[in-house]
């Protein structure tokens, strides 16, 4: 990215085009640490790791931050081609947004024409927003001094990034989230600062998911299509995603959108798991209930027949992205419920003996 | 007169003893350990030994029968099916899978049996009695029927139609047409997919259970695609290279693989 600029003579008195790059851009720069920089995630498997930003190899990957780390530090690489041959040796460097995050001012050197990585603190008056998201931005990288001396700010180039905020340190899991289920959870839970609130949001955005025709279906069969039935916890998330980005016809059962929720939940740092009700040998019928997906996606019926259910469970309490309950008057996911009032609210006949928590792992069939 | 009675003591006998060796007939059960806790003992009837082979499904006679209107393929992301259209309110999902062997039928269903939400309930558990297959379950309120017809696996599931006992309409269609169909003697002109070997590539330790990669050599004397499905799993993915990843849970020592073709025919494997 090269960037030519002609300086204002009558700032600063220099002759021939200043050519600054900038090169790369860093920002989980310190793996060992969430302090002041991002958190480790991935993307199709595949731990991103810095420079995220790094044009030359056709390289622009997202980060991620806790969102207590509103002030976070970004490094920065740029090359000058000249600049020592024009006798000069530094340049004050910030970048700018035109809304939100932006960086504050630092020196640029250019021992050889690199710069190495340069440390820029976030601007005190533009840091990032302290509650969950997913946000882009543009920044334009412009030079404020010369060697000092103040110069009408001009631009060496201009970077687009995507970043997430999550709660907490993510668990497992999602120790190391994906970018594709980050995409979800902080789209669903942007603006939310409490875990109850984003849990709720992803319940009801997983409730409310769409493959390519727009919705996904019940599995009437009750066979869980992407969790293994022989642990409850074994989940294909490679497969789920390939699924709903070309499938029109993707089903799930309460085995499935219940890891969903695990999953989802715990890329932003919650401590959920999902909890599994049973009876060895009859099974429970439900109460009039809108079920996930189903045709034209608004279909209540009851009398489905639950031999065993699986939902979210964040601290004694249900959050289930399988359906919507009838409280008389309308629909509405379970979220933030105890057991005892989710199960008379969903079932007619209640025949649940058993109960186990279950954490979910990542499989790749 | 005296003849007049002793035949009609003859006929009163007959009948008495045609009721009780059916009843009979309709207790003589085997037992299959469902594969999963709790490992209770599930009922199937038995079946002769010297029961015959289908080398195909009723697919055709289905389409042409007057209660049908159409029959569309309508595979899910994972699974594949049909959509059976009695009309524009009325729809059921069908499944079928043709083995080479009853047992393989039978084991099948039971790793179904084994692992659905809906648990549903052998014939000779509940009260419906609508003479399908040789062996039947019901699940549901009966919106779900899973029959065995000799080496035929068929599942019937009601797509939220408005009208009640669809499923049992159609699995009722679908097992005359059966019964109706011609058969081979020999299970080995059943054109199922033939499976060379299994392998185990790697293997690690993902949380409690064991994830194996196993290399699978498997021909198809059709010439069809090839589909992989392991016990645990519902999905029906492309084969692809041949490699499969299979989780054996604390409750599996050794799991099954089963290989379909495009036509539904079906093999299976043991492994570990």
């Amino acid at each position: 990215m090269a960037v030519s600029l002609m300086m204002a003579e009558s700032v600063l008195a220099w002759s021939l085009p200043l050519d600054v790059d900038v090169v790369k851009i860093h920002f989980n720069h310190n793996t060992g640490s969430t302090s002041s920089d991002g958190i480790t995630i991935q993307e199709d498997e595949t731990t991103i790791v810095a420079p995220e930003w790094y044009p030359l190899s056709s390289k622009n990957e997202e980060s991620a931050y806790l969102k207590t780390v509103t002030s976070p530090t970004v490094k920065a690489e740029f090359y000058a081609n000249d600049i020592g041959q024009q006798g000069y040796s530094s340049v004050r460097i910030y970048a700018h947004a035109s809304s939100g995050w932006a960086l504050s001012e630092s020196n640029v050197t250019f021992p050889g024409g690199g710069s190495g990585q340069v440390s820029f603190g976030t601007s005190a008056s533009f840091p990032q927003a302290s509650t969950v998201g997913k946000w882009t931005i543009t920044w334009t990288w412009k030079v404020v001094k010369i060697d000092g001396g103040s110069v009408t700010p001009f631009s060496v180039g201009t970077s687009t990034h995507t970043f997430y905020n999550v709660l907490d340190t993510p668990e497992a899991p999602m120790t190391v989230p994906w970018v594709e289920v980050l995409d979800y959870a902080c789209d669903w839970a942007q603006g939310e600062t409490t875990e109850v609130n984003a849990l709720t949001e992803i319940t009801e955005g997983i409730n409310a998911m769409g493959d390519t025709d727009g919705d996904i279906n019940y599995d009437v069969n009750g066979q869980a299509q992407y969790t293994s039935m022989i642990n409850y916890e074994d989940f294909d998330l490679t497969d789920f995603f390939s699924d709903i980005n070309t499938s029109s016809n993707v089903e799930i059962a309460c085995n499935d959108s219940a890891c969903l929720f695990n999953i989802f939940t715990t890329a932003l740092g919650c401590s959920t798991k999902t909890y599994r009700r049973w009876n060895s040998s009859v099974t429970s019928i439900t109460k009039m209930i809108d079920i996930i997906g189903v045709e034209d996606d608004f279909n209540p019926q009851d009398d489905y027949s639950f031999g065993l259910h699986q939902f979210g469970w964040f601290s004694n309490k249900v959050f289930d992205p399988l359906l919507q309950l009838y409280n008389g008057s309308d629909f509405f996911v379970p979220c933030n419920e105890t057991l005892s009032t989710f199960e008379s609210a969903l079932l007619k006949t209640n025949n649940y003996i058993y109960g186990e928590e279950h954490l979910t792992e990542i499989v790749d069939n | 007169m005296k003849y007049k009675n002793i035949i009609r003591w003859f006929f009163m006998i007959i009948c008495f003893l045609s009721t009780v060796s059916s009843v009979f007939a309709q207790a003589d059960f085997h037992y299959r350990t469902r594969l999963l806790e709790p490992f209770v003992e599930m009922p199937f009837y038995n079946v002769s030994e010297n029961t015959s082979f289908y080398t195909s499904f009723v697919l055709d006679e289905l389409e042409k029968d007057s209660l049908i209107e159409n029959i569309v393929r309508d595979d899910t992301a994972q699974n594949r099916r049909y959509r059976v259209d009695i009309d524009d309110n009325n729809s059921v999902h069908m499944k079928f899978f043709i083995f080479s062997s009853i047992e393989d039928a039978e084991i099948h269903v039971l790793e179904y049996l084994s692992t659905s939400n809906v648990y549903p309930k052998h014939e000779s558990q509940i009260s419906a009695n609508h003479n399908i297959g040789n062996n039947v379950w019901y699940g549901w309120n009966e919106k779900i029927v899973i029959f065995i017809r000799n080496n035929v696996e068929v599942r019937i599931v009601d797509n939220y139609s408005e009208s009640d006992n669809n499923s049992v309409r159609i699995a009722k269609l679908v097992d005359s047409f059966l019964l109706q169909k011609k058969t081979v003697s020999g299970s080995e002109l059943v054109p199922v997919p033939k499976i060379n070997s299994v392998t185990t590539v790697s293997s690690k330790v993902i949380g409690n259970s064991m994830q194996y990669k196993l290399n699978v050599e498997a021909d198809d004397p059709l010439g069809q695609n090839l589909y992989y499905n392991i016990f645990g799993w519902s999905s029906e993915n492309p084969f692809g290279n041949g490699v499969v990843t299979v989780s054996s849970g604390e409750q599996l020592d050794k799991t099954r693989i089963w290989i379909l073709n495009e036509d539904h025919f079906v093999s299976t494997v043991e492994h570990f």
